[in-house]
Parts: C-alpha cells; structure tokens; sequence
C-alpha cells in the first residue's frame, strides 16, 4: 500500500501525463488584448462623449456618452439630457453607454462661437445615448445656450440629405439624413461609412433672448420614431424643460 | 502611449509563456475542456485589466484570478446537476489510443471525478502546480490545517479506490 509521499508523487507525474497534449489556442494572447481594448474603448467613449473635443479654433464635439445619472449598461426607459427626459421604447437595452455596434457619430462645428458671444471657453454641451431593443441607435446631444440669430451658432457638420422643415412641440428645425464619413477625433474606426442615418436638428429657446441647438442622430429606427422621442422631452407642460419661452 | 505598449508587450509575454500551465490546471480543476479554456481566457482578461498591480508577480496573480473564476464555475454547477463529462481526457491526448494508458488514465479520470472540487482543487494545486500548503490554502481560502487534512483524506480516498481495483494498481506501478 502507497504511503500518501509514494501516491502525491505518482500523482504529480500522472497529472503531467494527463494535460501533456493539451494547448491553449495560439491567438489567445490575441483575443484576450482585444477584448480588453473593447472594454476600454467603451469605458473611454462615455467620458469624451461627454467632455467634448475642441480642434483648431472650432468647437466640434462627438455623440455618444454619458446622459444624466443613469449607470452604463442600465436598461431604462428615460433618456435624460440635461434637464430634458425623453421617454425611449420599453424595450431599450442600455443608456448612456454607445456601444462599439452603433457607431453613431454627429459632431457640431462652430467656428468662433466663443468670439461671438464673448464666451472664452465654450462651453460643454450636454450628451446622451441609447440601444434600442431593436438595435437601433439613439445619440443626443445638447450645446450650451447662444444668442438666438448668432451667425456663428452651432450647426450639424455632416451635410444632410433631404432635409426638410420640421416643427417639434412648437420648436422649429429640420430633419434628414447623413453620411458619416471618416472616423471620430478620439479615434475610434467603428463608423458607419456610408450609412444613412437620420438626423433631426431643433432650435430650442433658452430663454432670455438665447436659444440651444438639440441634435439628434439615430439609426436603425424610423424618422416617426425618432420624432416621438425627441417630442416626449420637449412637452410644453415643462416638464423636465429648462426655461424655453 | 508607449507605457501601454511596453505593457501590452510583457502581458503578451507572460500570456504565452503561462498560458499553457493556467489552461491545463483549469482542465485538472473542472475536467471539462470548455470550461477550461473560458477560465483562462477570463483569468488573462482580469489580469490584463490589472495588469499595473498583476505585473509584479504575474503568475501568482493569474493564479488566484483562475481559481477564483473556477470556485464560481463549482458554486454554479453545484446549483445545477452535473452533466457528464464529454470530452474528458480520449478527445485530447494523443496517446489515448494506447492499450494500457488508456485504462490508466481513464481510471485516474474516474478516480478523480469522485472527489469534491475543494479535495480535486487540492491535489492539483499540490501536486501538479506544486504550490506549498501556504501557497493552496491562500489561493482557496481555507487554513492551511485544512489544505493538509483535505490533502491526506483527498489520497486515502483515491488510494482505497485503487485499491479496489487490483489490476489498475500493478499496471500503474509496473510503470
């Protein structure tokens, strides 16, 4: 009979003998740096999606972050942006993470907003983003407040397609559709070259002679759709509204 | 940027270097191959994400992470009955196909499967990673008293199993 010595040897050399054929994939170390990369690439959208990017003298900022005090990865029905809450389909999947499949990129140019108005820093705007059940795509993104008729105000970069007049809840803009073309300035390559997705740009008064420029990227869903949500958050009891009239 | 990539490089190092060891203990542990290559690949991911704290001592971190992702896998089966193991050990070693290896290891295999997780994670621990009784109790989170007396109940118990099979024992000794 083995002592436990004679039988923990033996069974040392026969767990050796056991696994000697087995092998983890070659690509593992691979799969494991992209995954993370993933993960991180996600954790940092949130954070410039909400922060905004600044490129030479213009203010150009991109979709896709953080909305109100919603944790990532939730799932709720409310999309809250700045003072605004816009109810989303029950089946919505997640808010305030854009996730690496819904690329939706809308970024705002407004050379020498800061001039203008006398701002010497522009001031962030205020962003927000949701999956649909559907795998539709929700982006918003509100700017600061700027003088009604300011020839430098905040406009969509992308050219839009089709655009026609739109009046939301009594608030005047247009809606359309856009190609994003290129990649985002934090670099992240997941656009969606040449989709079409729909683009719907509302001048909403801030009171005080001062207005802001809601915009609204979506894709995947229809432009009724899209016109529903935005005209949930911009209800003319106030509810959730900053000051408009 | 080049701190990230000087990381990354010495995480794919150690990821290609340790990997091997991590995956074939994972297999000993949950005696499935699936499961194993989950744990690893998870434990490497963790790992990665702390790679700052991990790349002090890489292994003994990777470590503790796969047996803490396979405690969670033993705590989930135990909700759920355990299926049989479908590609144990014929499907991967290359030698199985030899007359009285063949019945050897399936035999330990078996042997092996009637132990608890707490006594299988043991033996692995002690026996083929050749951890000490310090080294296993930290990992499971047990005192070290009860790495040693799970290690002597864990042989007693394969040693009677053996037993009861005379023919198994003279051809593993005869070895």
């Amino acid at each position: 009979m083995q002592t436990d010595d004679q039988l923990a040897e033996t069974l040392g050399e026969e767990f050796h003998s056991l696994v000697a054929g087995l092998s983890p994939r070659t690509d593992l170390a691979d799969r494991v740096v992209r995954r993370e990369r993933s993960r991180r690439r996600r954790t940092r959208t949130v954070g410039v999606g909400a922060a905004g990017a600044v490129v030479a003298g213009s203010l150009a900022v991109t979709l896709g972050g953080l909305g109100g005090a919603h944790a990532p990865g939730l799932e709720h029905r409310d999309l809250r942006l700045a003072s605004y809450h816009f109810s989303l389909p029950r089946d919505t999947r997640a808010v305030a993470a854009t996730p690496a499949d819904c690329a939706l990129k809308a970024t705002v140019a407004s050379p020498g907003l800061s001039a203008v108005s006398g701002v010497t820093k522009p001031s962030q705007p205020a962003v927000a983003s949701a999956v649909l059940g559907d795998g539709g795509c929700v982006s918003m993104l509100l700017t600061a407040p700027y003088a009604a008729g300011d020839p430098n105000a905040p406009k969509p970069a992308f050219p839009v397609l089709d655009q026609t007049p739109v009046s939301i809840n009594g608030d005047a803009g247009t809606v359309g559709t856009y190609e994003f073309i290129g990649s985002a300035s934090n670099g992240q390559g997941t656009a969606l070259n040449g989709a079409k997705n729909v683009e719907l740009a509302l001048n909403i008064p801030a009171g005080d002679g001062q207005e802001q420029l809601l915009l609204v990227a979506a894709a995947g869903i229809s432009e009724q759709r899209l016109k529903s949500i935005v005209a949930s958050g911009l209800q003319g009891d106030g509810s959730g509204a900053q000051s408009r009239r | 940027m080049i701190r990230a990539r000087r990381d990354e490089a010495e995480f794919r190092a150690f990821a290609e270097r340790f990997s091997p060891t991590l995956l074939r203990a994972a297999f000993l542990l949950l005696r499935d191959r699936g499961a194993a290559e989950d744990a690893v690949q998870t434990a490497l991911e963790r790992t990665y994400r702390r790679w700052s704290a991990a790349q002090q001592a890489p292994e003994p971190y990777s470590r503790q992470v796969l047996v803490n992702v396979c405690r969670n896998h033993w705590r989930t089966r135990a909700r759920h009955p355990e299926e049989p193991v479908g590609d144990s050990l014929a499907a991967l070693d290359p030698v199985v196909s030899e007359g009285a290896a063949v019945d050897e290891r399936l035999t330990l295999d078996g042997h092996l499967a009637e132990l608890s997780p707490t006594q299988r994670a043991v033996l692995v621990l002690r026996f083929y990673l050749d951890l000490s009784v310090a080294e296993t109790a930290t990992l499971l989170q047990i005192a070290e008293g009860t790495v040693k007396s799970t290690t002597h109940r864990a042989l007693d118990r394969l040693r009677n199993s053996l037993d009861e099979h005379p023919q198994e024992v003279s051809s593993h000794a005869d070895r």
